[in-house]
């Protein structure tokens, strides 16, 4: 705490200290984008300069400073906070002193008070001067805080605009919900320490200070008998504040965490539980981590009231002290003296009343920088996500062709290799489908050519141009890709077509929608294509928002397509007339299909089997068949599902008796005739 | 059932008691945290009395001339007892306030905790889950600092006030007043700017939400974006939504510290009138000195707890609010019903049902009539919106219908208790839902005391093997959260074995489950078969093809049940189920 205190005092020590993390963090970031890209593709790295990178390292840091120097232009803002608050802190001494000029005058004067002219003049100053004190407290909290809030807007700005830049594979590994949290909260987190504990700081730096120089003015024996228990209070505090408060704060938050996390799943499960009559079940984990949260948090607070009761009894020491001493002083004051010397006691006595609610003050600076930091790593985690690299001149791509030249891709954290040595080209108006088992790395293979992740190694070409040497926004230009999971933004169906194409005319937008079978529900919307999505109770079924981003990609109107053929499942009872709209945004152009059900891939130009990262046949639909591999296999598998009926099943019975009273050997034994699951759902078909 | 009694005893409880929505026990500690603070509050002020004394020891010399010294060790020791006083005042404050308050808001928790158990589950569909966690546990925080260290500490403080001015004013009413008057005027003013700062904080905190939605959706439709090349658009956008929580902000900050500030000042004014009015009186003679001396101490010294309080006044604005949010929890009705339900066949009727999903909203069925007899399977088919999902769900009773009867049994579904009329029920629909534990855990959700065998059995009969073969520990490896590390038809390949363990007479069935992972689709389908054999089967179909032998089909349209029969006798005419089949070639 001490140590933050003085760094935020002293400017030139500031600017030495960022200087300093600035050159720590340049050196770790360009380890970190060699360490990534691999021996093979360092020098390829070096080439592409990257201003924003170097723009943002100089934010890095997890200190009070790191924190100011987000506040720009602000700073000043800052800065003033501080000067009124310490004078704030001067002014509040004043009143003080007039008392003790009120008292001198009235015990000289003693017993006539009437010749006490001075008085009244006196006692309106210290009423001015406390009145001012306050506000100019009151002025350098608004500072601050004008200060704070530019901060924390700051920092969630500078953290957006960096995830815009980010690769798109990131978004896939993270929840969305924390890395909201870990922005939007680590912003807010940041204001209480600008807004409210610098400005106190100050304070407390000011007043023990006007207190020595006040003992010297008046009695250094009485100022100092004040001045020890403040002393013992900071000590005290300081303690409280150390390296166990910190662990033991962990360990609350920890539990907290937990507790929250707990309820999410509780609640969520709910309508789950209910079903199965598991209500006290669940409900009995979560009790578990309420009365574990309470213990911790008891716990956590019992441990607090030593250094509390210690910190109380410091203050409350002040008098004792005082006047003991007051009393050895006395021996030696002379009669003569003895008017001012009472006077003196008063103004000590009235004066050591402000230390306990300065120190108060003072007393949740430690929490809340502990907690500001914690906010400035979290903040810090999402800056260093290396941005998407970028050739100052990019390439321009030349036609629409997709070539994967001995690809291979790990996700971060994955211990196996998602893609392995895959090659293979489809030339400008040809259609590649990926077929193979779930997890093959169907998705991952189509992922890679919008550039969602970076290969290891290898190259992703599209237009005969490495993905990585093309401009972004070329590459997205160029490729529509249609995905599971795409989103709508909060805007009007219209506009949201429009995005992908913003010059596009109302017509044409209508005209994309027409071809995505999307008239149904544009004509049950209240305003039609002006409808705002997600607005008063305007929300679109999973299948409808589907086709609504199948509009999107047709109005785009790309030379590539990349297409997931799962997106037509979405919808159940449109799933024709997607796949009809799908075939239409194929046609002519180049396409990679993920296909799901083999019907689709009969007529492609090339089918590639995936399995465990790697190719393992290759052919058309005819080829693969007489070639009778996986393939053969995947689409015997697949005709016998379409036979499936729900009927009153029967030949279900002998399966459910096995599933009653089944034993742990046939649970094994079954896995033998898994791969002919289609013996089962050839019965089933019998029965037709 | 701790809500409940809450209610009971309502006419019954205190002020604070109503107030702040304790428990019996938790009103009990809030009065020893109030009490305990007024105390303490009032030995603080004890020193402040000695040192007065003392200073009326070093003033006597100048009024009689006895001899100029004091002695040191009697104040010592009264002192030290203060001292002693002090510390346990604040010890038994700190353990009344901030220790075993924590007990009551672990049973408030817990009370909701209890409370959501038994809400209707119509409460949990109508919301957003996730957001109704964070606002419900953020509100328990909220409501847990306030009353450990708002609300004893600001009544203490209003005890200690109240105390303190009684007391003054028998010493002195004039020097009383002339100190005090301030008090009221401070609260006047922050009471004033009351409602004006309640409508500020809301702006400020709807920003705020609308602040971390454009967060949210920026990360949502990172890849939407990055696809239509918005990022200029979208962080523009967000960086006006920031600059409106900066400036809402910066607004009500303004408010509150203006209306504080001058609350604070007037406090001040206290000092000079209490120095302006001893001085007068002292000058008439009709007031000591040592009385003055005590009136100029307590002006410098009282005016930080009435500060203190007026903050602790501010901060409770912000507490009401979450108490009133859950408060509305702990009231909100719940789905009652007998628990002593046995039906003895299992016939589902529906009698002209008529349903809304809101009291305002358009009905979504409109007279829905059919039976779903036992030991069948009834398909429903019909356009997207046209009310399977509805009558589906309202089987279950997990809504009740607004108008008409469903009846299992012949009992009417709306006078069984929800989850004893669950017990015959399993369900089978797109959105699975796990939990953190192992698989065999999950699995065994559907009986509670199932053997491994049984577990294992039952795995392998929904098609489980395939994949859990594939994991490190089999049955026993651990899920992330909601199972985010299975696919879709894993997910709801352990949902089926949950069902199929679960055993029960109905199975309620929406059969695009199959097709959400389309290359395990067979293997799902296989397991849906095993689960639905022999039981009463309600299905939402959406593939003519799959219930074209199904026993009967109960076409809807915009809400109403349009044909209603066997397939092959619906198909002998033109009707809408011939014409969704010939729309998907399901009759070729």
């Amino acid at each position: 705490m001490t140590s933050e205190q003085q760094k935020s005092v002293n400017t030139s020590n500031n600017e030495r200290n960022g200087e300093r993390s600035n050159e720590r963090s340049d050196g770790r970031n360009s380890e970190r984008s060699n360490e990534r890209s691999g021996g093979r593709n360092s020098e390829r790295n070096d080439e592409r300069t990257n201003e924003r990178t170097n723009e943002r390292a100089e934010t890095k840091g997890d200190g009070l400073i790191a924190l100011i120097r987000y506040a720009g232009n602000h700073q000043w803002q800052i800065v003033l906070g501080c000067i009124l608050s310490g004078i704030s802190a001067v002014l509040a001494l004043v009143p003080f002193l007039c008392i003790w000029q009120i008292a001198c005058e009235l015990l000289s004067v003693f017993p006539d008070f009437s010749a006490a002219i001075d008085v009244a003049l006196y006692a309106w100053v210290a009423a001015a001067s406390a009145a001012a004190s306050v506000i100019a407290y009151m002025a350098s909290l608004g500072c601050a805080h004008r200060a704070a809030f530019h901060v924390a807007t700051k920092i969630r700005s500078v953290c957006c605009n960096h995830l815009l830049h980010v690769p798109l594979g990131y978004y896939q590994s993270v929840s969305s919900g924390e890395l909201r949290r870990r922005i939007d909260s680590g912003a807010d987190l940041t204001e209480d320490v600008i807004a409210h504990k610098l400005p106190d700081v100050v304070t407390a730096i000011v007043t023990p200070v006007g207190f020595i120089a006040l003992s010297f003015v008046f009695d250094w024996r009485l100022g100092l008998a004040c001045l020890i228990p403040i002393l013992l209070g900071f000590v005290l505090l300081s303690m409280t504040m150390g390296k166990g408060a910190a662990t033991s704060m962990d360990d609350y938050q920890d539990a907290l965490d937990a507790m929250n996390g707990e309820a999410v799943e509780y609640v969520r499960g709910i309508p789950v539980v209910k079903m199965f009559q598991q209500t006290v079940y669940s409900f009995k984990r979560f009790h578990h981590t309420i009365v574990a949260y309470g213990n911790l948090a008891f716990g956590f607070a019992q441990s607090g009231l030593k250094p509390q009761l210690y910190f109380a009894l410091a203050t409350a020491s002040t008098f004792v002290i005082l006047i003991p001493v007051a009393a050895f002083a006395a021996t030696a004051v002379s009669s003569d003296a003895w008017a001012v010397f009472a006077a003196d006691v008063v103004f000590y006595a009235a004066l050591c009343g402000i230390t306990s609610s300065m120190l108060t003050r003072v007393m949740y600076i430690g929490q809340s920088v502990m907690s500001a930091r914690t906010a400035m790593r979290n903040v810090n985690a999402v800056l260093a996500i290396k941005p998407l690299s970028q050739l100052e001149v990019p390439k321009q791509m030349r036609n629409a062709s997709i070539v994967f030249e001995d690809v291979c891709f790990t996700y971060p954290d994955a211990s196996y290799e998602a893609i392995a040595h895959v090659s293979f080209s489809v030339q400008p108006g040809m259609r590649v489908a990926l077929v193979g088992p779930s997890g093959g790395g169907k998705s991952t293979c189509a992922s890679l050519i919008p550039r969602f992740w970076d290969v290891d190694s290898g190259a992703v070409k599209v237009g005969g141009c490495d993905v990585r040497d093309l401009d972004p926004r070329d590459l997205m230009e160029n490729v529509a890709f249609v995905f599971q999971g795409g989103k709508l933004f909060r805007d009007s169906i219209l506009e949201n077509v429009r995005a992908s194409r913003p010059d596009a005319t109302r017509e044409e937008v209508m005209l994309a929608l027409a071809e995505a079978h999307c008239d149904d529900i544009i004509a049950k919307l209240p305003q039609g294509i002006d409808t705002v999505i997600g607005a008063s109770g305007v929300y679109l079924s999973g299948g409808e928002h589907q086709r609504i981003l199948l509009a999107r990609a047709i109005l785009k109107d790309a030379a590539i397509v990349v297409l997931d053929e799962a997106t037509a499942f979405a919808d159940a009872d449109n799933e024709a007339r997607i796949q009809e709209s799908l075939k239409r945004i194929m046609s002519g152009r180049t396409v990679v299909t993920i296909a799901h059900r083999l019907t689709t891939v009969v007529d492609a130009d090339q089918i590639l089997v995936l399995a465990n990262g790697a190719i393992v046949e290759r052919g058309t639909h005819e080829e693969l068949i007489n070639a009778a591999g996986t393939y053969k296999r995947m689409w015997d598998d697949y005709c016998n599902s379409l036979t499936w009926e729900v009927t009153g099943f029967d030949a279900g019975e002998d399966l459910s008796a096995q599933a009653q009273g089944g034993s742990a050997t046939n649970f094994h034994q079954h896995r033998e005739t898994r791969t002919g699951g289609a013996a089962i759902a050839q019965a089933q078909g019998g029965y037709e | 059932m701790m809500a409940n009694a809450n209610i009971d005893n309502k006419q019954h409880a205190s002020f604070f008691m109503r107030k702040y929505n304790l428990s019996k026990q938790g009103t009990r500690v809030f009065y020893r945290g109030l009490v305990w603070s007024a105390i303490s509050n009032i030995v603080n002020m004890a020193p402040a009395l000695i040192l007065l004394m003392a200073l009326v020891d070093i003033v006597r010399p100048l009024e009689n001339g006895e001899s100029y010294a004091i002695e040191p060790w009697k104040y010592l020791l009264a002192f030290l007892l203060t001292l002693l006083a002090v510390g346990i005042a604040q010890a038994r404050k700190y353990r009344a306030t901030f220790c075993d308050t924590y007990e009551e808001s672990s049973r408030r928790r817990i009370g909701i905790a209890e409370r959501l158990r038994v809400l209707p589950l119509s409460f949990f569909s109508k919301r957003d889950l996730a957001d109704l966690t964070t606002v419900i546990m953020g509100d328990s925080e909220n409501n847990e600092f306030a009353i450990s260290h708002t609300l004893p500490q600001l009544w203490g403080m209003v005890a200690f006030i109240i105390v303190s001015a009684v007391a003054l004013l028998i010493c002195d009413w004039r020097m009383a007043l002339a100190s005090l008057w301030v008090v009221p005027v401070a609260l006047g003013v922050v009471y004033a700017s009351r409602s004006t700062q309640r409508k500020m904080g809301r702006a400020v905190a709807n920003a705020k939400v609308e602040s971390a939605e454009s967060i949210q959706e920026l990360i949502e439709c990172a890849q939407d974006i990055r696809a239509c090349n918005r990022q200029e658009i979208v962080d523009e956008h967000l960086l006006q939504k920031f600059i409106y929580v900066e400036k809402m902000q910066g607004r009500y900050e303004l408010f509150a510290s203006v209306a504080l500030t001058s609350a604070r000042s007037f406090l001040q004014l206290g000092i000079a009138t209490t120095l302006l009015v001893g001085v007068a009186l002292l000058v008439m003679g009709s007031l000591s000195l040592p009385m003055f001396l005590l009136f100029v101490l307590v002006a410098t010294r009282i005016y930080d707890p009435v500060t203190e309080m007026l903050m602790n006044i501010l901060a409770t604005f912000a507490a009401d609010v979450s108490n009133e949010r859950l408060a509305a929890i702990e009231n909100h009705p719940i789905a009652g019903g007998t628990t002593s339900f046995v039906p003895e066949s299992f016939n589902i009727t529906f009698k002209d049902v008529h349903f809304a999903y809101d009291e305002d909203a358009d009905p979504v069925l409109h007279g829905v009539s059919f039976i779903a007899r036992q030991g069948q399977t009834t398909a429903l088919v019909g356009p997207s919106g046209s009310g399977k999902t509805t009558v589906s769900k309202l089987a279950a009773r997990l809504w009740d219908a607004r108008e008409g009867t469903i009846c299992l049994d012949n009992t009417d579904v709306t006078s069984v208790d929800p989850e004893t009329l669950l017990s015959n029920f399993s369900q089978v629909f797109q959105d699975v839902v796990l939990f953190s534990g192992t698989i065999r855990e999950n699995i065994r959700l559907g009986k509670r005391d199932a053997t491994d065998e049984e577990i294992e059995a039952c795995a392998h009969a929904a098609q489980c093997d395939e994949f859990i073969l594939r994991l490190p520990k089999g049955l026993d490896t651990e899920l992330a959260e909601n199972g985010a590390t299975l696919s879709g038809g894993e997910r709801q390949r352990i949902s089926i074995a949950r069902a199929l363990l679960k055993d029960a007479p109905i199975v309620l069935l929406d059969e695009a489950t199959a097709s959400l992972d389309p290359e395990s689709e067979t293997l799902v389908q296989q397991a849906i078969a095993t689960l639905t054999a022999g039981k009463t089967v309600l299905m939402v179909a959406h593939r003519m093809r799959t219930v074209l032998h199904a026993d009967h089909i109960v076409v809807l349209d915009g809400g109403r049940v349009v044909e209603d029969g066997a397939p092959d006798e619906l198909l002998k005419h033109e009707g809408m189920f011939k014409h969704l089949c010939q729309l998907q070639g399901a009759l070729s």
